[in-house]
């Protein structure tokens, strides 16, 4: 479970302030509001920790900055800014990085690019954004991560890319991960999230449950 | 059964779900003691969040409809036609229960009262 307890951090001019909620392992939240809202910097303040941020963060139990370390192997931060070598391959990168983390093993992660359909032989450079983005969630799967943080993984990418990332997500929470996506993409919230934070100008406006609306059919025989 | 989500503007999905499941239920379709997909391969399937199959499953379950086995997942109810009728008896009963009271507080006697339902049945 995520305990979110009144966090508040500053950031430069910026404020967010009293972000309070929790979920539990198997559940997707979405992060909805517009640019400048506060999302980057709340996935910064779980990521980096710093003096002055107040409140309290509670992964499984035990406070984040305390337990950074641990917190950081239990979590995949994905976003399209992150910084890898350019020149490498995907899998030269995850053997680079996979040092790192405990779960990490090459057959996992030949198996999880397979899965998202990327090749490992392509180098970072030559990836697409939606490629970068799907290698990184492969990476994270590939070291048994137990939370996703993912800053507007869908943004500018097409339905069918869409459809493909969701069916992906659901594989990862029914293994009990829980994923926290911030997005602006209204029709991503209606039928995927299972929970919504709105947040406006560093406030959190609302936590709740979503019962989405369909905006297309499906069908299935039980 | 198929379980079919349509884009429409009023109903929410898990509303959907819950009124085709009661339907399939209700019609026999799916019978007593059936095992229903669990909460996760649902939403899988239908492409639809875990909140909401949940809320339809609990929604069913309220209603006596369906029942969850610990570990297990979701069965059809034995007993839930039995269930449906206690549960409309005892509405009926609340629904008398306050025409008998506006009746006593209207100064009827209870003969009066029998009466009045003996002609309205006769009249029915």
């Amino acid at each position: 479970m995520l305990e979110i307890k009144d966090l508040q951090r500053k950031a430069g001019k910026f404020q967010l302030e009293h972000i309070d909620f929790q979920v539990e392992e198997g559940y997707l939240v979405g992060i909805l509001g517009p640019n400048g809202a506060g999302k980057t910097t709340f996935f910064k303040a779980l990521m980096e920790p710093k003096k002055g941020d107040k409140g309290t963060i509670l992964w499984m139990g035990k406070d984040i900055r305390k337990n950074h370390v641990e917190f950081l192997g239990d979590t995949a931060y994905i976003t399209e800014d992150m910084m890898f070598i350019e020149k490498l391959t995907a899998m030269e990168t995850a053997q680079m990085l996979g040092v790192f983390y405990e779960h990490y093993t090459d057959e996992a992660f030949e198996a999880c690019m397979e899965k998202v359909g990327v090749s490992k032989n392509i180098t970072i450079a030559g990836m697409s954004r939606g490629q970068k983005i799907r290698f990184q969630l492969a990476f994270g799967m590939a070291r048994k991560a137990k939370l996703y943080l993912m800053d507007e993984p869908t943004a500018g990418m097409d339905p069918a890319f869409r459809k493909e990332f969701y069916d992906l997500l659901r594989e990862i929470l029914a293994e009990g991960a829980t994923v926290l996506m911030s997005t602006h993409v209204q029709s991503d919230i209606n039928r995927n999230m299972d929970y919504v934070l709105t947040l406006k100008e560093g406030k959190q406006l609302r936590f709740q449950e979503n019962f989405g609306e369909a905006e297309e059919w499906s069908e299935v025989e039980i | 059964m198929k379980i079919i989500i349509k884009p429409q503007g009023t109903l929410a999905i898990y509303e959907q779900i819950v009124n085709q499941l009661k339907n399939g239920i209700l019609s026999g379709e799916l019978e007593t003691g059936e095992a229903l997909p669990s909460i996760r391969k649902l939403a899988a399937d239908l492409q639809v969040s875990v909140i909401t199959t949940k809320r339809a499953y609990e929604e069913l379950e309220k209603e006596g409809l369906i029942r969850s086995q610990a570990g297990k997942g979701f069965y059809v109810c034995e007993y839930n036609t039995d269930y449906l009728k206690e549960k409309q008896f005892m509405m009926l009963e609340t629904h008398l229960s306050e025409v008998i009271e506006e009746c006593k507080a209207a100064g009827l006697s209870k003969e009066d009262i029998l009466e009045m339902v003996e002609t309205l049945m006769e009249n029915n």
